[in-house]
């Protein structure tokens, strides 16, 4: 009990269990108002959470409020081509557009890029070797990097928190275009989603 | 689990689909059996969760509006599935290590991988790997035949489950991309990225520009 508050937490939650489901229930319910879903799913006798939302109420989402490209081509699919400055250029992308092409009516493919890191990332003592590897592109290449990504590399060196340790891999490594284009590509926050 | 829609013009966005429960090794009789086993059911459970009705339009198609009152059929189709090694074999069902065919998208023979013999390997047939899963899943269920069942695991170097990316159209139908659209991830190649990294014209630049300041 602290002296703005006159009724002790024991009062309100009388054993640990029910603090645990009451703070568990918050936390569904919160889950819930954002969009997202929980399921519970039972495994060979134990019982696990997860959460998520389906990819198709999200791509939905997009369609509505972001400008998309729907055809490789103008208006329609485009040839193979050797150029890859998008998604749209490679090959998979334009093989699915000549698939749809065949049946009737005007298609379109919408492209979906997954990635996870669920099975080994938290494992692996890669954290350690990103941490080495940050401290190394800093000491480095310090100068030449902008201001957001050398402050992104002090939160890692100096053991602060960051808000999504994998969202920031994912980001430079797998977005990147060059050095500086690294901060722009970090994908959490309001348009990404933190952990 | 994150996503990317690659139809959208600008800067790539990634969006949280999931968060896959961590599964923890017990103290039980073959706990780290057990754990394994678990921990890639909740993986297919949690990518058929999020990819239900994503897997149902990609075969179906869902009406797009284009225009005033015009509409076009979308489908959806997954391009590129950017995980590590151990995910990879674990989201399309392959078994992990120790195994006769270690790569997931040919059929290249463990004695043979780092040789010649890797680029002349007959490529994984998709189909056939799938009836094989689904026959092993059947035969695990019901508790039979279980030389059968070991047989065929061994045969392909798959476990006795069904990858749910299988539901999607264009991976288990033309083209075929389900072993085709796995990219690892990067960052368990640190030096390839950091090749890459430093290899762009950008970065030279600058660091040629920070030289000629330094020199000056």
């Amino acid at each position: 009990m602290d002296g703005g508050q006159r009724v002790p937490l024991t009062e309100s939650f009388r054993t640990v269990d029910s603090f645990k489901k009451a703070f568990s229930d918050d936390l569904d319910q919160a889950v819930i108002e954002a969009g997202w879903r929980s399921c519970s799913m039972e495994e060979d006798g134990v019982t696990y959470k997860a959460y998520f939302r389906p990819v198709l109420d999200l791509v939905m989402a997009l369609l509505r409020t972001r400008k998309v490209r729907l055809w490789s081509g103008d208006g329609a699919p485009g040839p193979p081509t050797d150029r890859r400055e998008t998604p749209m250029d490679g090959d998979a992308f334009r093989l699915c557009e000549t698939e749809l092409a065949k049946l009737p009516g005007r298609n379109c493919v919408l492209g979906l890029h997954v990635f996870s890191d669920s099975s080994q990332l938290s494992w692996s003592g890669g954290n350690f070797c990103h941490l080495s590897f940050f401290c190394w592109v800093f000491c480095t290449m310090g100068s030449t990097l902008s201001h957001p990504f050398r402050f992104l590399i002090c939160m890692i060196a100096t053991d602060r928190h960051v808000p999504d340790f994998d969202a920031l891999f994912a980001a430079c490594f797998l977005v990147p275009r060059s050095p500086q284009t690294l901060p722009r590509a970090y994908p959490f926050g309001q348009r990404g989603g933190g952990r | 689990m994150r996503i990317r829609l690659v139809n959208v013009e600008g800067d790539a966005e990634w969006f949280t689909v999931a968060y896959i429960p961590v599964v923890k090794t017990l103290k039980e009789p073959r706990g780290d059996e057990r754990a394994r086993i678990r921990r890639s059911n909740v993986l297919q459970r949690v990518m058929y969760l999020i990819f239900r009705t994503t897997a149902a339009a990609s075969h179906k198609g869902f009406e797009l509006p284009v225009g005033e009152d015009q509409t076009v059929m979308a489908f959806p189709r997954i391009l590129l599935y950017i995980c590590d090694q151990p995910e990879e074999r674990a989201i399309l069902c392959m078994k992990s290590g120790g195994t006769t065919y270690p790569c997931s998208s040919c059929k290249v023979a463990a004695r043979d991988m780092v040789s010649a013999a890797e680029l002349t390997a007959e490529e994984r047939d998709v189909l056939q790997t799938l009836e094989k899963h689904l026959e092993a899943t059947e035969l695990a269920n019901f508790g039979e035949d279980r030389p059968r069942r070991v047989a065929l695991e061994s045969q392909e170097s798959i476990n006795s489950a069904i990858p749910s990316l299988a539901s999607f159209a264009g991976l288990s139908t033309p083209p075929f991309l389900l072993y085709k659209m796995v990219g690892f991830d990067v960052l368990h190649v640190s030096l390839d990225s950091l090749t890459s990294l430093l290899d762009t014209k950008d970065f030279l630049l600058s660091l040629t520009e920070s030289l000629y300041c330094a020199c000056t």
